[in-house]
């Protein structure tokens, strides 16, 4: 009973820290853009 | 089968379609029936012959296309070299492709070229490589990525590697991790999109290395939902597709143009059968009008000028892709 009673405890505290990095989060990641187009013409010459 | 229907209806740059003539092997009848089916114009000329197995020991044929599944390929290669016939293999699996590689010193004695990897991935992925490489003064990573499995074959091959060993070239050595590690999102080529790919036994790394010994780091990663994850180490639950839908492959060169550092990255979206049938029968036009660089065992990446074999597979209706973006090289 007190090693399930554990097990519960550490999960919850693995849970709790894993939403607190998700909440705090880190530096966003920087947007890019650009977009793809056909590798023709002088590309492929 | 596509690649036979390629073949025979030739292309605008000239190859004669009409004086081709083909056998097609295989150890089901019923494909065989339904090759028959979809090549009858070309088997009521004669152009088109089946054979079931046994197969008779006699090989007569300028080039053979080895697209067979898994676990066969090594014995057909064999079986094509003893009839010295050049080889088209356009398998993707690591282990057979390695074990196909053993095969190397026999075909360079015997002057016969043996294509490694001529399909989606490998095979075009590499010659894309190649034809980035070409923009750099030297080139430091390749990373390549691809989504979509061909057809049942190569779904299996694909549900298999994620569960194994992948083996990246990381600064003069093969860095061993599991497969299903390493998420990284891609951005494929439209309809694609961004897909998490991960780490698999891919033979990419090891034919490009062969390629390209002085570039440090070369890795591979295939796309896959965390359901493929989940139940990789386990037997294929669910039958997988007859014909997988549209796929893709991006290929991202890193390394130095002048005096700056640059990215250039490349791709492809198609069907990955459509693509693999269209790059395995240029690779035979080439081989029969004398093209391939290499009398030996090679990947397609040595064996073509990239340029000109993108051209001809962009005639057969595959056309590549680059992204344009911060950071891109043209």
């Amino acid at each position: 009973m007190r090693m399930i009673r554990r097990a519960i405890a550490a999960l919850a505290a693995a849970a709790t820290m894993a939403a607190g990095l998700r909440l705090a989060g880190g530096e966003p990641v920087e947007r890019q853009s650009g977009g793809w187009r056909p590798l023709d013409g002088p590309d492929l010459t | 089968m596509r690649v036979a229907r390629h073949l025979l209806s030739g292309t605008a740059s000239g190859f004669p379609g009409a004086e081709v003539h083909l056998v097609v092997r295989d150890i089901d009848p019923e494909r065989l029936t339904g090759a028959l089916g979809v090549l009858e114009a070309a088997a009521s000329e004669g152009r088109v012959e089946v054979e079931h197995a046994p197969f008779p020991e006699q090989l007569d044929a300028d080039v053979v296309v080895v697209a067979t599944p898994r676990g066969t390929q090594l014995a057909a290669v064999e079986s094509a070299l003893a009839a010295g016939s050049t080889v088209v293999l356009s398998g993707d699996g690591l282990a057979e492709t390695v074990a196909v590689t053993r095969l190397a010193d026999r075909a360079g004695e015997q002057g016969v070229s043996v294509v490694l990897g001529a399909g989606f991935a490998p095979g075009l992925s590499g010659v894309l490589a190649a034809h980035a490489r070409s923009w750099f003064d030297e080139v430091d990573e390749i990373h390549i990525a691809k989504a979509g499995a061909g057809g049942p074959a190569c779904a299996l091959v694909h549900h298999r590697a994620l569960s194994r060993l992948s083996y990246d070239w990381s600064e003069g050595g093969w860095r061993r991790r599991p497969g299903g590690s390493g998420r990284e999102l891609c951005w494929f080529p439209e309809p694609v999109g961004p897909m998490d790919c991960y780490r698999a036994a891919l033979p990419d790394p090891v034919l490009l290395h062969h390629a390209f010994p002085e570039v440090g780091r070369i890795t591979a990663r295939m796309a896959a939902t965390r359901r493929d994850r989940l139940t990789a180490p386990l037997p294929m639950l669910s039958p997988p597709p007859v014909e997988g839908g549209i796929g893709a492959i991006r290929v991202e060169v890193r390394g130095r143009r002048g005096v700056s550092q640059d990215v250039c990255v490349l791709g492809v979206a198609e069907r990955p059968a459509v693509a693999a049938a269209a790059v395995a029968a240029t690779t035979v036009e080439w081989a029969l009008a004398g093209r391939l660089r290499v009398r030996g065992m090679a990947s397609l990446a040595e064996m073509v000028e990239p340029t000109a074999f993108l051209a001809d597979v962009a005639d057969r209706g595959v056309v590549p892709e680059i992204f344009e973006g911060e950071h891109a090289v043209v």
